[in-house]
């Protein structure tokens, strides 16, 4: 479900037609488009967004919303590069076991970042080959990007 | 430890590590080889080693004090870091900085990426062997960085921008230097091609090496001289503009081979296209201030805080608590020497980040090395590395 | 929206959130109307009207967002500033100064003017106030709360127009109660704290909101902390029962802390003289001396502090009946709490219906102080007595034998003679005595005045102690109403340390050792069996000290040999304080203490109010009383249980009569009151050692010698 105002745009709309219980929300602000997709659609949100010429993934990153939940906001940073059209898709993840499908299989971009968000914030990413940390060392303890871990480390 | 598969006994592969502390490297990057001989098998390149946490120390620092930090994230290219960050925080409050400004950051953005290419250049080349090209290439780098410290008093961390606009309005020489350096440089970069591009030796080591696909290099996210140098025609200058770009009249080198050799010759041009920019920038800088007028953000001219009582107490007042950005979020990319940069920037209505993410191209230009050097010879691994030109700084962050 | 009939427009908009600045506006003091922030858009009103001064009325329009609004707001800021010095990097007030917050907020950002500003020097008035002319923005509150909050008037405006200033009332002097009121009002940095000058930003410091450690009030003071030093304290929050008002000593008197001959470590008497010593070392001779006298059989003698928190109090005398297995505890009694307590219960009330509380001064129609001089030594409740009178149009009865100031605010005043409260009460209660004053005429007048008055609230000094409690309560029954009775002592928890028993004939909650029903409830709890009789009290324990009936005196925050004299008696005397005091000076064991605001616990003013004390800094060498007396114990071989300031406090709320306390207020930083119930007389009757300290402004029993600030301001 989509709110009013973005019915003028094709992305939304069109998606929202398809399938209405893909996209959970949105909103366009500051002039950048983000559309909330449902967590149990993230990759069909992913596949047609890949198949309507998003081809790059510029980043996958997150914001802690501790101790709000879902505490996760995952964000994709989506770039068409033949109509140089950036789109940004948020889906929120629990804190208590947060887990994504690993989207390799839509952007072989998508590994290192994917890594990157298992070591900083401890999200899983099921499906992805080898998820390791990829920052810290192997045996860091704890995810410091994380609002509950302090800004000077703990020793 | 290494997770590339040990090779079972009676195999022809050996692990070979190379890195971190490797003068091709670039930087503090680990790459675990398995090798075949000569040939690569496998790559996995090993990151982590120059991560400081930046992203987490911009939550504890204010809006403002966030710019000095942006200068270490890819610490070739200072200035368009800080631009790219200062775009971000400018969008969320809904800020635009005057004519002048914008202006002055293209004419310092497109000096920062000569200054970038510079260093690509002069080690890229001493990586294969032409010792002289680096020699050449700091020489006049070392302009560029006097003309850095002339105006920011930092020849490298220069964290000039401000939110709204620049530190301060540049001394009076500043536009006479960059004249008479841009006077020069183009027969600089003349020299620099006598010496290499029709080099046979320069050819043999980068012609065919490093092939990757536009779908592929796309598919990792591949951005920058590397994707242009494989056919795609995308610049963000160009196809997204800020900052006043839409304004310049350039060209964008675009080439096919996609190979090493293409991307020298890429960037070789864009040296040439930027200095282009900043002759315009000369000619049309506009008059007037260098911040946008927002007294509860910009800080009042030093003479009129030591002046005014009014200046004082704006000056106090936001020195000490800063300013409030409004809540939202922003994804402001630029072109740096190195692709698409950046900067995811949260807010939640106070006075720091809420999350601050850098979008670093050298990141996702490193994941796609492995598919550029399996299959070929270690040789060819010294010279991929330094045509993707990577900066472990905005790597590992 | 809706308001009360009489309500200022600037108040009823405040309570609905809707801001209008102002700074000569200030609740409580006088309407000023000088400063003119306040502006604001009335309809019907053809121009701007000053909020402040403003009431409101039916249907009234008003608008505060408007341009002119705004325009009003602007100017006025720029007239403010025209004359207003660049200070802002050396003066104190940057960062919690409200004419900066104000011109960020409301002024423009640039200056017209282009004059010479005009300039006048900085003085120094007192040790603690400083005068800085040219930041003055003349909003007069400081005048006013001079003049009207705290009667002094020492402060008034010289000159006038352009050239208007605050001058001191004596000679470029403040000549003064030195309280501080008007630096914390001032809104600038115009008048600055001598000690605090110069030496932090506010952001830098760490707040800390305890209780004052001096007279029996119970004021909140927020103490600043940077590194481990306090570095002021004001009352910016004004969360505490005294508001927005603190005194001289809750303000600059913690300098005690930093004191040059502040006790760091141990001293142990070796060949006539004290050395210092380890912890361990002192620990342990004291600890060996303690068993062998235990096992003699020798009798002990334990004297406890007015300062101290209840904890502190509580384990003490655990350690001493439960411990050591005596009753000869005592401190130095300020006031007769046991014998109030037990008058209003045998008069057939719950005494915690008839004590009252700090506040209730602010709000009572009548109140009766007899004796005692609460300018000097109990400001708050002055404050609170003055600010009734002046505000709520309560009304004064004073009774003393010499002239105080708060008879300014009297409806009448007594003039006695010394020592004849009691015969006044016996007169006022309608018994004829013998030897009546000649001059009966005045005694007459008063009693009819005061038998007009319903719900008075009685305030007394140790004028009134023992048998004369007993009369004033039958007096306070003679009157329609409800009586209510506040006893006057003179430290932070001298009303604690009686009740938690720190007292020869009675258990915590003033329950009498005697009675073998109140013994099994403390012993059950202890697993012991206590001395059934009462014990010796603080004269009696000096005197057996020093001919050697008692084995050890045990003396923690306590002076007793200021008063009295020790003959070099064969006792061992353990003294635990911050300081080598007259009494430290002649112990055979000295242990450093730490203060009042370097420990966790709760005390209880005069009034019975319970507060939390907070930790605001540590101690490098010091330790807490509980500790010490837990270390002790544990090498005496005498188990006390836990001995952390929570856990003792929850002991003392499952025990002491009157302090089962809801956790929630206490904890969230209000005060709460105990209601003692037994009622039973234990004072054993020993009036004669309830006397009060008489301390002034600038003194404060030992502990004030130790602050080089007060001492400051008393040879000023």
């Amino acid at each position: 479900m989509i709110p009013d105002e973005l019915r003028n745009f094709p992305e939304a709309s069109q998606l929202e037609e398809q399938d209405p219980s893909v996209l959970a929300g949105g909103q366009f602000d500051r002039g950048e488009l983000t559309l909330e997709v449902s967590r149990a659609k993230l990759e069909a949100a992913c596949r047609w967004f890949r198949g309507r010429g998003y081809n790059l993934l510029s980043s996958i990153t997150a914001t802690d919303l501790h101790p709000i939940e879902p505490r996760f906001r995952v964000v994709y940073h989506l770039y068409a590069i033949a109509e140089h059209k950036p789109l940004r898709l948020a889906v929120r993840v629990g804190g208590a076991d947060p887990r994504l499908e690993s989207m390799i299989p839509v952007w072989p971009a998508a590994n290192w970042y994917e890594r990157e968000l298992f070591d900083l914030f401890g999200i899983r990413f099921d499906g992805h080959p080898n998820l390791k940390r990829i920052m810290l060392p192997d045996d860091w303890e704890g995810h410091p990007l994380r609002k509950d871990y302090p800004t000077e480390g703990i020793r | 430890m290494a997770s590339v598969s040990t090779p079972p006994p009676g195999a022809k592969t050996m692990v070979l590590n190379m890195g971190p502390q490797h003068p091709s490297t670039h930087g503090v990057l680990r790459l675990v080889l398995e090798l075949d001989g000569e040939t690569v098998v496998r790559c996995e390149p090993h990151i982590g080693y120059l991560h400081t946490g930046i992203e987490k120390t911009a939550e504890a620092k204010g809006w403002w004090q966030a710019i000095t930090l942006t200068d270490r994230i890819d610490y070739l290219c200072p200035l368009t870091n800080n631009l790219c960050y200062v775009l971000a925080v400018e969008k969320l409050l809904g800020l635009e900085p005057p004519p002048r400004a914008q202006w002055l950051r293209v004419l310092l953005n497109e000096l920062t990426r000569l200054n970038s290419h510079l260093v690509w250049l002069g080690t890229h080349a001493m990586d294969l062997g032409a010792f002289t090209v680096l020699l050449y290439a700091f020489r006049e780098r070392e302009d560029i960085l006097n003309m850095f410290e002339t105006v920011s008093g930092q020849r490298m961390m220069t964290s000039y921008f401000r939110v709204g606009g620049l530190a301060l309005e540049p001394p009076l020489d500043f536009f006479g230097r960059v004249r008479k350096f841009i006077s020069y440089f183009p027969s600089k970069i003349d020299d620099y091609e006598a010496l290499l591009t029709k080099n046979r030796i320069w050819i043999g080591r980068t012609k065919g090496v490093g092939y990757i696909s536009a779908d592929d290099g796309i598919a990792l996210g591949l951005t920058g001289p590397c994707l242009r140098a494989v056919g795609v025609d995308w610049d963000l200058r160009k196809t997204n503009p800020y900052s006043s770009y839409d304004k310049f009249d350039f060209k964008v080198p675009v080439r096919t081979e996609g190979d090493v050799y293409a991307r020298y010759l890429v960037r070789m041009d864009e040296m040439r296209e930027s200095t282009k920019i900043i002759a315009q920038a000369l000619e049309g800088m506009p008059e007037g201030p260098v911040n946008a007028d927002a007294p509860h953000i910009v800080l009042p001219e030093r003479e009129r805080m030591k002046t005014e009582m009014e200046a004082l107490i704006y000056h106090f007042k936001i020195v000490t608590e800063g300013f409030r950005v409004p809540p939202g979020e922003v994804y402001q990319a630029v072109e740096s020497p190195r692709g698409q940069s950046a900067y995811y920037v949260v807010s939640d209505g106070t006075t720091h980040p809420f999350r601050m993410y850098v979008r670093a191209p050298s990141f996702a230009n490193l994941q796609a090395l492995p598919k550029m050097v399996e299959g070929r010879l270690i040789a060819d691994v010294v010279a991929v590395v330094g045509s993707i030109d990577i900066v472990l700084g905005e790597v590992d962050r | 929206m809706t308001a009360a009939p009489g309500t200022l427009l600037i108040e009823a908009a405040r309570r609905a959130g809707i801001e209008i600045p102002a700074f000569c506006y200030y609740p409580g003091l006088s309407l000023q109307a000088a400063c003119r922030m306040c502006l604001v858009e009335i309809e019907k009103a053809p121009k701007l009207q000053t909020a402040c001064t403003v009431p409101v009325s039916e249907g009234m329009v008003v608008r505060t967002n408007t341009p002119k609004v705004h325009d009003a707001r602007r100017s006025m800021l720029e007239f403010l500033l025209t004359n207003h010095p660049l200070d802002c990097p050396v003066c104190d007030k940057g960062g919690e100064c409200e004419l900066q917050d104000m011109v960020f907020r409301y002024g423009a950002s640039f200056s017209r003017f282009r004059e010479e500003k005009r300039h006048t020097d900085e003085e120094k008035w007192s040790p603690v106030v400083y005068y800085d002319g040219p930041r003055c923005i003349l909003c007069y509150r400081c005048v006013r709360v001079c003049n009207e909050g705290m009667d002094v008037s020492a402060l008034a405006i010289v000159n006038r127009g352009g050239r208007t200033l605050i001058g001191p009332n004596a000679g470029g002097h403040l000549d003064c109660e030195q309280c501080g009121m008007c630096i914390d009002i001032c809104p600038v940095g115009a008048l600055t704290s001598g000690s605090y000058r110069h030496q932090a930003r506010p952001w830098e410091l760490h707040y800390v909101p305890t209780i004052c450690t001096h007279c029996g009030d119970g004021c909140k003071t927020t103490l600043s902390v940077r590194n481990n030093r306090v570095l002021r304290g004001n009352n910016r929050d004004q969360s505490g029962i005294n508001g927005e008002f603190l005194c001289i000593k809750g303000r600059y008197a913690f300098d005690f802390l930093h004191h040059p001959e502040r006790l760091t470590q141990p001293l142990v008497r070796q060949e006539g003289k004290l050395v210092p010593a380890t912890w361990a070392q002192a620990l342990r001779a004291v600890a060996a001396r303690f068993r062998q006298l235990l096992e003699q059989g020798s009798a002990f003698g334990i004297i406890g502090s007015n300062h101290a928190g209840n904890e502190t109090a509580y384990l003490l005398q655990k350690f001493a009946r439960a411990g050591l297995r005596t009753n000869n505890i005592d401190h130095h009694r300020t006031a007769d709490y046991a014998a109030l307590i037990a008058a209003l219960a045998r008069s057939g009330v719950r005494p915690a219906d008839r004590l009252a509380g700090s506040r209730d001064l602010l709000t009572a129609r009548a109140v009766l102080l007899i004796g005692n001089n609460p300018t000097e030594q109990h400001p708050l409740l002055a404050w609170n007595m003055r600010t009734n009178v002046r505000l709520n149009k309560g009304r004064l009865y004073v009774v003393n034998h010499r002239a105080i100031k708060l008879e300014r605010q009297a409806t009448a005043t007594l003039r006695i003679e010394e020592g004849r409260a009691g015969a006044l009460l016996d007169f006022l209660a309608g018994q004829t005595t013998a030897g009546q004053p000649p001059a009966l005429q005045p005694w007459n007048e008063f009693r009819d005045r005061l038998r007009a008055e319903s719900d008075l609230l009685v305030v007394f000094g140790d004028e009134i102690k023992g048998d004369g409690i007993a009369r004033l309560v039958a007096f306070g029954n003679t009157l329609g109403g409800v009586t209510r009775y506040i006893a006057l002592g003179d430290y932070n928890n001298s009303r604690g340390a009686s009740d938690m028993g720190l007292l020869p004939g009675s258990l915590p909650g003033y329950a009498p050792v005697e009675d073998a029903v109140v013994r099994a409830r403390f012993e059950a709890e202890w697993n012991v069996t206590l001395p059934p009789g009462p014990g010796l009290a603080l004269d009696e324990m000096i005197a057996a000290a020093g001919d050697g009936r008692l084995g050890a005196l045990y003396v923690v925050g306590a002076n007793p040999l200021k008063r009295y004299n020790l003959n070099a008696g064969s006792s061992f005397l353990v003294v635990q304080d911050m300081f080598l005091t007259e009494t430290a000076r002649q112990a055979d064991v000295v242990l450093p203490a730490a203060a009042v605001y370097e420990v966790n616990g709760t005390v209880t003013n005069t009034c019975g109010e319970l507060q939390r004390i907070r930790q605001a800094l540590g101690t490098n060498g010091p330790r807490a009383d509980l500790e010490i007396i837990g270390l002790i114990a544990k090498e005496t071989g005498i188990s006390l249980g836990p001995v952390g300031s929570e856990e003792v406090f929850d002991e003392i709320r499952r025990l002491v009569n009157g302090y089962n306390v809801a956790m929630a207020g206490l904890a969230a930083g209000e005060a709460v009151p105990t209601a003692p119930a037994d009622g039973r007389d234990a004072s054993l009757g020993r009036p004669d050692l309830v006397h009060s300290s008489g301390d002034t402004l600038f003194t404060s029993g030992t502990l004030g010698q130790y602050s080089d600030m007060l001492e400051a301001v008393r040879r000023h």
